[in-house]
Order: structure tokens, then C-alpha cells, then sequence
């Protein structure tokens, strides 16, 4: 990434000359081309090492855990350098959640902490709690509904600027620096999980003088589209996400899948996650899409809470509406 | 700034949990039959030790640490369970409580198992000075920690064979120091957010000792380490006393950045390399054509002009 | 047609009789005064519309995040349908050796510059930053169908533009030879396009070589210009989207929508520029038999595109489908499907119906109803997405375009005429040279 970023200048002016006399469609071949580097897969220099079973295996060096980065005091930091480290991620990690349905009784801290975190208006969510019931037999239930920062995602295949794109930790990201507003990512995404800013963002007089954040997504850009980012500014300090924090019923468990390991946003119990996932029949969203989620469920079984009877009613005349 | 909201929710906490506990005490009927039941074995040390474990995990979101007053202001407010509110319940009308719960207050029925319910219920009645065990002879619930030392200490002693670790604890009794019995250790490997525990917290035995065998198939870094931390589990009794140390005993786990691999979803200097190919050979023959026709007009140009 | 051997005098006579008739509009303007004047209405409310829209951003339109494509988007599809015509009539017609089509090429060829044109614009007025829309050229990702799609759609208009050119050089020369009195600016553009023809044997030569050359490039570009476009939708997993006939799909639409676009254009050409001598019944009669064999085509991926999901009713595709065909879309969809294709196919059958006027107004409600097909194939698929739509204003279950994007809509279209109507007055609607040719007039009498 930091190579094209390198070579903005060059491509810009490639595009000016080449236009002159080509002409357009030409321009476009050109400028795509001179920043289509392969990947810098360094072919570094390697070592053996001892895996705990006795197993001999040899690893690059640039591929061994690095130290963690020094941590910086985000305000402090230049629009340049804070789109250079949001767009690396943090090395080494895969950031997963899980949400346990049980759990959830529709408190919507979760919301209201994320709305407030990235200065959303009030039909914008990053994080949404839906009541679903997918068949008259089948009880009702909660499910709360970030995005899903997809393996395989088809938000960031279709983005035609890498406005958005997915890290090295996994988190998928968006920048509303260079977001040129097509909507063709809203289009893509199956689990509705991005909005746009149509019209003035709520805090956008207030937020002007701040540097963007690409972490948070703040301030907010009318004509940009902005989604869960997993709260990716607190897991840099080592945070839960607000929403996983600001949980009171323990439904969020968060952590790092190359950890194997996810701690609760409510009581901050950590447990193995392939165990958690494994006991409760974990489950991601619409597997049949092969998006590939980093955010599991576990089944609404024996819930805590019971499903609201209004919200029950209101559920059932949306369904019988549509058919 | 934290500090002064936390005040304020306990005056306002004490203020309400006085006004509530005269008023809206009775709003929640028991069952008869259900008030009467008790437990059917004693409340014991080990028992009440589970249940504050129970409680933190499922309670303390609401009703907070208990006997500080600093449950989350709801309304109908949860209250401390450590009030004379609480007290007043019998043991049957808490059992009642948890199981079933009341609007906010969740049923855990299909949570907690009876024996879990009736540890938090030993855990809350440790907090009531009050107290008798109910007819059926329960043991004091006001039993205090078994180990009465003080300064204690945690010596370890690792097997790299078997991934064993077996602690010592010591405690200074009347300037002795002297093993440790009946103190919980636990046992965890770092990660991000939190302390994994590889077991449930063990008790020391009369010789202070308490063992724990570590998963070989936990990833570590690269070359197998985690950092491991034992230490007390109660250190409101005992203060923090905590050993770490990395060990290089997890499984190896190499990091395969997935931006080092070509992928349709990649940014562009990812992208694969036919899809390159095909973009780049269309738009070039297509232009080739174009500059041949374009070459030809030059031609058809100059032909006029002879 | 008429191939019996003229004399010198008689083929002069001819020549110079079909210049002054073919010509005659461009010097002559018959209501054009109030042709621009409303044209210019248009595009000043276009421009006041997308200046509000620039000011208060994409919120003036009737887009949310549940239908975050709209009227534009459905409107670029049509104009890429609108644009492939050109391919149509002039390249498989062409080279499949069909005489009868030389006098319709250029119509077909205006229609789809202008049309061209105008898509890769509709996408800008489409973007929430249009200020960033360098940004594609900046940052392109090969990846992204938007990007094949505006690489398709420029590679295809300068493809276009360049058919439009190059049948116009010999008529370029002999328009300047006779038309002197116009304006300097039009004898320049006249006398530049002309290149120095003088039809000796070799330009011919190398004329019919590099049309050729580009009659065969156009084919490959214009299914893909079509092709990806459909892609846009394709290459998401949505329902009502993910299906894989959509590029034949698409493209076999288009076909309609550009016949019958011409028809609608020839049939005003030959009224208004009084070209019935050249724009004939035959040619009609020829169109509207075209008609039918493209609806033809078009009716068999329509039946695929709907009765394979229809059949299965899968999550997703059966709430897609019910909503058309018997829910709250169903009233557009059987217009669409009504006007933009069965009439189509089966009214043109019937020789009256393929006269000039009852195949313009079948063209006409055809040329409506693929607009309308185009709105429907955008829109219905994002209002039902697979989790639902909760927690959110009213207003985001429907999908109501407002005043400023109606506006922009009819401005873009406004644009495209305007184009059309700029390059029926500085050139000839019918290729002259060619039609002389055919007509049996050599080409010494044609080039002097």
C-alpha cells in the first residue's frame, strides 16, 4: 500500500501527459498500470525453529512475531500518518467476534455506544439490532448485526478506488478521503451492514478542524460511506470495541482468532474460541454466500431474556405484510 | 471525572435502596412452597468461593460488587445484594428470584444449574451479617478464608515434559511462613483482552501446593510462547500476588499476512495476475486497433494532398 | 436497388438532386428556434437541480441505504442499452453484407455517440464526490467492474465516434464543394473532417479497409460495454441480482431498446428533414421485422431470467419474484414487459404494423418500457435484502424518486438529444456517398 501511495504524484501526472494525446480510455489503462506492483512478498532470509510438538520448521524471518508497536497518542498524529497505520492494521492479528444470542435482550447499549463513538444519526447504524423469526414455528429472537469484515468480501472487491479494503488484521476498512460516493459496496454487501452519508453529517460543523481518523472514521464526509470498523481506534490501545464493551448483558465476546482466544465485553472473562464455538454450535451468517464472516453467532438457546410480546406482534405483521 | 459519576450513583443508590426497600420490597410474590425451599447441602467455603466466581460473570453487570452499593441505577433499580432489601428474601425466595427473574432481571433457569444457584446464594448470604442457616442445618455462611497467614508468597516449580506447573504457597503465620492451605490459585496464559484460565482455580492442599497442566495446543508466537500468570484468585483477602513468565510451551503459530497474496478482494497491487492480464490485453488490442485506423487516416490525409 | 447504367448527365442530375434533399435541413431550420429553446429549459433545470444536489449532497434524492442505487443508475443502464444500437445496425448488419441498412447507419451511429457520451457523465452525476472522480484514474483497482465499465464505455465511444467519422470524410468533401455559404466555423469542421478526400482509388481503398477494421472491434466492445454494465449487478450476491444470464440478458435488451430507438429517430428524420425518398417504407418495413427477431431473442432470456428462479423460489428470489409479478411492482414490470417486449414481438409481424407511424408508436412505448425494465431491474432487488430492514425510518422500505433527481434525469436525456440534434445540423443524417453508390452513381460523379 504504501508503495501506490508512494507513486501518487507520478500517476497523476502520467495521467495528465497520456491524456493529452491518447485520449481517455487509454488514460485509464496507463494510469492503472504504472502502480500495478506485485505484492512486496520479500523473500527474506530464514530460520528453523522448534514448534512445541518437536516438529522442525523453518520460518522466514520477517514472518516471526514483531514487537508490538510503539503506541501513539492518536491526536498527536498527522492525517498522513494516521492513514498509513490504519491502512496496515496491526500485525499478527485476526480480529473475531462472537455474539451470543442468548444473551441479548434488545438493550441496545451496544448501539447507542457505537452512534455516539463515530457520530452517526439516529437511522445510521454501524451496529444493529434486528428481531428476527425467520418462519411463523420459530420463536423470535434478538440478533445483533455489525459487519461481518468478511474474508472474502464483496464490499471491498467491487470498491473501484480501494476507498475500501481489508488489513492485515483482517478489519475492513473505509476512507472517506478518497471514497468517491458510487454506493457500489452498499450494493455489494448481503448482510446490509453499510450506510452512506447522504446529506450533511450530524456533527459536521463541530467535526471539521479534527484530523480524519481512518480508525474511527471520524469526521464523518457527506458523500462517504462509513460502516463497522470494529472499532479498530480502541483495539490500537489494546480496547474492546465501544459496542462489545458498552454490552451490559454479556452477549459480546471479542478477541484475536491467532490468539484462539475472546474476552467477554461484560465480565471480561477470556476463553479458547474454537472451544466457545465449538460447545455452542457456533455459527456465521448466511455461510452459503462463502463470505467467509469473522463474526460468529451462537444459537438463541435457553434465553435469558424472553422476546418482548410488542415486539413479537410488530414482528409478525411485518411478515404477514410481505407475502 | 469517572470517580464523581461513581459517587454520585452511590448516594443516589442509597438514597433510592432506602426508599425502595420500604416501598416496592413486597412487589415481587413468591410462591409459598417456593419461599420454604432451602439447599440441600450446607453453604461451604468452597461453595460461596464458586458463587462469587458465578456472580461476577452473570450479576455484577447489574448489581455490582457486592456491598458497595454500586449496582447500575436501572429502573426498577437492581440494588446491592448486600442490603437489609436482599436480607430480608429467604433463601427459597432468592432461589425463586434467580430462576425465574422479573422484567430486567433475566431467568437463569437454562443458565445456572441449581447447585450454581444456590453457590451465588451462599456467596450473597456471606454479606448478611444477620443470617442463620434455615432449619435444615446449613453450615455458617460467615466462615472465613481457611488460610489466616499473611504476606503470602507463590514459589513455582515447572515440568517442561509435561507442561506441569505446581505451586507452593506460603503464608507468613505469627513470623513463620508456613504452606498455605485451602487458597485458590489460578492459573492463565495472557491474551489480547484478558487472562485465559487453562483450569478452574485450584485449592491448595494442607501442604500448600496446587497443580495445573498447560495446553501444548494453545497458539503462541512463532516459536511457542505464551506468558503465563498464576496467582491468587481472592486478593481481596490476600492482596495481589501474582508470578509470570513466558514459556515456550503453545504450539507455534506463523503469521501468513493475507495482503502478501493475490485476491480479488485485495487492493490493487493485489490484484491476480490473469485478471490483469485479460484487463490490460483487451484494452491494448482494442487500441492497437485503434492506432492501425488512426495511422490509416494519416495515410488517406497525405494521399489528398499529392 | 435501381443498378441500371445512368449516363454521365443523369447520374450528375441524380447526384446533385439527393445532396440539395439530404442537405437541405442543415441550412434550412424548421422550427429549431423552439427545438433549442426547450432543449436549453432543460438542461437549465438540470443545471439547477444538480447544483442543489451538489450543495445538500445525494440526501435530495430519494436514495437511503436501502435503495442506494436509484433513477441514475436505472437511467445509465438505459443509456448503455441506448448506446449499443450503433454495433447493431452498423457492424453485424453491415458486415453480414445488408444493403438496406447503409441509408439507417448514420442515425444509428448519432444516437450512439451521443448516448455514449452521455453514460460515463450519468455515472458522475450518480457519485457522492464528484470532486473525487479522478480518483478512478488515481487509484483504479483493476478489480472493480467500475472500472472495466468506464474503461468499456470510453474505449466504446471513441469507437463510435471514430464509425461516425470516417463514413463522413467523403461526404465531408462533398458537402464544402457545395454548401458555401455557410458559416466559416461549419467550412472548418467541414473542410478538417474532409481529411483531403479526392476519392482517388487508394483512399477508397484504405477508407473501406479501416471502416472495416473497426466494424469488427466495435462487436466484441459493444457486447462488453453491455456485458459489464450487467456486471454491476451480477457480481453481487444479491437476489433478483445474482443470476448468470444477466450479461445476454442485458445485452439482448438492448437490442430492443436500440431498434426501436432508431425507428423513433428515422421516422423524425424523415419527417422533419423531409428524407421520405430515402428513409423509405421498405426501410421501415426492414426495421420492423428486425424488431421482432431481436424481441424474439430478448423473450427467450427474459423466460430464463425469470423461470429458472421462479421455479425454484429460493430465499430472497421468491419474495423478488412475487413483488413483480403479482406484489407492488407488478403494475411497472407488466408494462415493461408488455410494451418493451411482447408487442414487439408479435405486432410487427402483422404488415401493417411495420408502416412508419404504427411502428414509431410501438417504438415509442418500447422504447418506455425499457426504460421502466431498466428501473425495475435496479431498484425492487435492494428494497428486499436478505436481513430486515429494522431500526430505521419508514420512509427507507420504499423507494420515491424526488423533483431535483427527476430533474437530473431529464437533464441527462436532454444532453443526449442535444448531441443528437448538434450533429444532425453540421452533418448529413444519411450517408450520401454511400447511398449514391448504391443508387448506381460512379464515384467520379460522387467526388467531383
Amino acid at each position: 500500500m504504501s508503495n501506490s501511495k508512494g507513486k501518487k504524484s507520478t500517476t497523476r501526472r502520467d495521467f495528465l501527459k497520456s491524456g493529452l494525446f491518447i485520449g481517455a480510455a487509454a488514460t485509464t489503462g496507463i494510469g492503472l498500470f504504472s502502480s500495478f506492483t506485485t505484492p512486496k512478498e520479500t523473500k527474506g532470509e530464514k530460520v528453523k525453529v522448534m514448534t512445541s510438538d518437536g516438529n522442525l520448521v523453518e520460518v522466514e524471518v520477517n514472518k516471526l512475531e514483531k514487537p508490538n508497536l510503539p503506541k501513539f497518542d492518536s491526536a498527536s498524529l498527522d492525517l498522513n500518518e494516521l492513514q498509513k497505520r490504519g491502512r496496515e492494521g496491526i500485525a499478527g492479528k485476526k480480529w473475531v467476534m462472537v455474539i451470543d444470542l442468548s444473551k441479548c435482550r434488545n438493550a441496545r447499549k451496544c448501539m447507542d455506544a457505537c452512534q455516539h463513538a463515530h457520530h452517526l444519526k439516529p437511522e445510521q447504524h454501524h451496529i444493529n439490532v434486528l428481531q428476527m423469526q425467520t418462519d411463523d414455528n420459530l420463536a423470535p429472537y434478538y440478533m445483533p448485526k455489525p459487519c461481518m469484515h468478511c474474508d472474502n468480501t464483496p464490499c471491498t472487491k467491487v470498491c473501484p478506488v480501494d476507498a475500501t479494503f481489508k488489513r492485515q488484521d483482517g478489519i475492513v476498512l473505509i476512507d472517506n478521503e478518497r471514497c468517491i460516493g458510487c454506493r457500489f459496496c452498499v450494493a455489494a454487501c448481503p448482510y446490509s451492514a453499510r450506510v452512506f452519508n447522504w446529506s450533511e453529517t450530524i456533527d459536521e460543523k463541530k467535526d471539521n478542524n479534527d484530523t480524519y481518523n481512518i480508525e474511527l472514521n471520524v469526521p464523518q464526509k457527506k458523500g462517504t460511506i462509513t460502516k463497522c470498523l470494529f472499532s479498530a481506534d480502541r483495539l490500537r490501545e489494546n480496547k474492546l470495541p465501544y459496542c462489545v464493551s458498552a454490552c451490559p448483558n454479556g452477549t459480546y465476546w471479542f478477541g484475536d482468532r491467532n490468539e484462539d482466544a475472546v474476552t467477554n465485553g461484560t465480565t471480561g472473562e477470556t476463553v479458547r474460541f474454537s472451544e466457545l464455538v465449538e460447545k455452542n454450535a457456533g455459527y456465521t451468517l448466511m455461510p452459503e454466500l462463502g463470505t467467509k464472516p469473522s463474526v460468529y453467532y451462537l444459537p438463541a438457546k435457553d434465553r435469558v431474556f424472553d422476546f418482548d410480546e410488542e415486539d413479537k406482534k410488530r414482528l409478525e405483521e411485518e411478515r404477514h405484510h410481505e407475502h | 471525572m469517572k470517580f464523581n459519576i461513581f459517587n454520585k450513583s452511590i448516594l443516589t443508590g442509597f438514597v433510592l435502596s432506602l426508599a425502595f426497600s420500604l416501598s416496592a420490597q413486597d412487589n415481587w410474590t413468591v410462591p409459598a412452597n417456593e419461599s420454604g425451599k432451602v439447599c440441600p447441602t450446607p453453604f461451604s467455603s468452597t461453595m460461596k468461593m464458586d458463587g462469587k466466581d458465578i456472580f461476577n460473570k452473570n450479576c455484577k453487570s447489574c448489581h455490582g460488587d457486592i456491598g458497595k452499593n454500586n449496582f447500575v441505577p436501572l429502573t426498577p433499580e437492581p440494588g446491592d445484594p448486600a442490603s437489609e432489601k436482599f436480607s430480608k428474601n429467604s433463601d427459597g425466595d432468592l432461589f425463586f428470584k434467580i430462576t425465574n427473574g422479573k422484567g430486567a432481571m433475566p431467568k437463569f433457569k437454562d443458565q445456572l444449574s441449581e447447585s450454581e444457584r444456590w453457590a451465588v446464594i451462599s456467596y450473597i448470604r456471606s454479606f448478611h451479617k444477620d443470617y442463620t442457616p434455615a432449619e435444615g442445618g446449613n453450615e455458617t455462611a460467615l466462615e472465613a478464608a481457611s488460610f489466616t497467614g499473611k504476606d503470602l508468597k507463590l514459589f513455582v516449580n515447572k515440568d517442561q515434559v509435561n507442561l506441569e506447573i505446581t505451586t507452593e504457597v506460603q503464608g507468613n503465620v505469627d513470623g513463620e511462613m508456613v504452606p498455605a492451605n485451602g487458597v485458590r490459585v489460578g492459573f492463565f496464559i495472557k491474551r489480547n483482552f484478558g487472562l485465559l484460565p487453562v483450569c478452574e482455580p485450584v485449592t491448595t492442599d494442607d501442604k500448600g501446593i496446587a497443580k495445573a497442566k498447560f495446553p501444548n495446543d494453545l497458539p503462541g508466537d512463532s516459536l511457542g510462547n505464551y506468558n503465563i500468570i498464576i496467582k491468587l484468585i481472592d486478593d481481596d483477602m490476600f492482596g495481589k500476588v501474582e508470578y509470570s513468565e513466558t514459556l515456550a510451551w503453545g504450539k507455534s503459530f506463523v503469521y501468513d499476512n493475507p495482503l502478501n497474496h493475490r485476491a480479488m478482494w485485495g487492493n490493487r497491487g493485489n490484484a491476480p495476475i490473469w485478471l490483469l492480464l485479460a484487463y490490460f490485453g483487451m484494452l491494448l488490442s482494442a487500441f492497437v486497433v485503434i492506432g492501425y485506423v488512426m495511422l490509416q487516416l494519416k495515410k488517406l490525409k497525405s494521399l489528398g494532398k499529392k | 436497388m435501381s443498378s441500371e447504367k445512368l449516363t454521365k448527365e443523369e447520374a450528375k442530375t441524380r447526384f446533385e438532386k439527393m445532396v440539395s434533399d439530404i442537405t437541405r435541413p442543415m441550412t434550412h431550420h424548421y422550427g429549431l428556434n423552439v427545438w433549442i429553446f426547450v432543449l436549453l429549459m432543460i438542461l437549465s433545470l438540470f443545471g439547477y437541480a444538480y447544483f442543489i444536489q451538489v450543495r445538500d449532497g445525494l440526501g435530495v434524492t430519494g436514495m437511503h441505504d436501502y435503495a442506494a442505487w436509484g433513477m441514475y443508475i436505472a437511467n445509465f443502464v438505459f443509456f448503455v442499452a441506448a448506446a449499443l444500437v450503433g454495433m447493431l445496425i452498423s457492424a453485424v448488419l453491415g458486415l453480414s453484407g445488408q444493403k438496406w441498412i447503409t441509408p439507417v447507419s448514420r442515425i444509428a451511429e448519432m444516437i450512439a455517440v451521443a448516448f455514449a457520451m452521455i453514460a460515463g457523465l450519468v455515472i458522475v452525476f450518480d457519485m457522492g464526490r464528484p470532486d473525487r472522480v479522478l480518483n478512478v484514474f488515481i487509484h483504479g483497482r483493476v478489480q472493480s467492474p467500475i472500472v472495466w465499465d468506464l474503461t468499456v464505455v470510453t474505449t466504446y465511444t471513441i469507437i463510435s465516434t471514430l464509425l461516425l467519422v470516417l463514413p463522413l470524410i467523403p461526404d465531408m468533401a462533398i458537402i464544402k464543394k457545395r454548401l458555401t455559404n455557410a458559416p466559416k466555423w461549419q467550412m472548418m469542421i467541414w473542410n478538417m473532417l474532409s481529411l483531403g478526400w479526392i476519392g482517388t482509388p487508394e483512399q477508397y481503398k484504405i477508407l473501406h479497409r479501416s471502416i472495416r477494421a473497426l466494424l469488427i472491434l466495435i462487436v466484441p466492445v459493444a457486447l462488453m460495454i453491455h456485458t459489464v454494465t450487467s456486471w454491476l449487478f451480477a457480481m453481487t450476491p444479491r437476489a433478483g441480482w445474482n443470476s448468470t444470464v444477466f450479461g445476454p440478458y442485458f445485452v439482448t435488451g438492448a437490442f430492443v431498446t436500440g431498434v426501436a430507438g432508431v425507428i423513433v429517430a428515422m421516422y423524425f428524420f424523415r419527417q422533419n428533414y423531409k428524407l421520405k425518398d430515402y428513409l423509405t417504407d421498405f426501410h421501415f418495413d426492414k426495421m420492423g421485422k428486425l424488431f421482432v427477431l431481436v424481441a424474439m431473442v430478448y423473450m427467450y432470456f427474459n423466460v430464463n431470467e425469470f423461470f429458472v428462479p421462479g421455479y425454484k423460489m429460493m430465499e430472497g428470489e421468491d419474495h423478488h419474484i412475487l413483488t413483480l409479478f403479482v406484489g407492488s411492482w407488478a403494475g411497472l414490470f407488466w408494462f415493461a414487459q408488455i410494451f418493451g417486449n411482447i408487442i414487439p414481438m408479435f405486432l410487427p409481424i402483422f404488415k401493417f404494423f411495420r408502416k412508419p407511424m404504427p411502428l414509431m408508436i410501438i417504438s415509442v412505448l418500447a422504447v418506455l418500457g425499457a426504460w421502466i425494465k431498466r428501473y425495475i431491474i435496479v431498484i425492487p432487488g435492494q428494497l428486499h435484502p436478505f436481513l430486515p430492514v429494522q431500526n430505521v425510518p419508514d420512509k427507507f422500505h420504499f423507494y420515491v424518486p424526488t423533483g431535483p433527481e427527476i430533474a437530473i434525469t431529464l437533464g441527462t436525456i436532454g444532453m443526449a438529444i442535444t448531441i443528437i440534434t448538434i450533429l444532425a445540423k453540421i452533418f448529413p443524417v444519411i450517408p450520401i456517398w454511400e447511398v449514391a453508390e448504391e443508387k448506381g452513381i460512379d464515384k467520379e460523379t460522387i467526388n467531383e
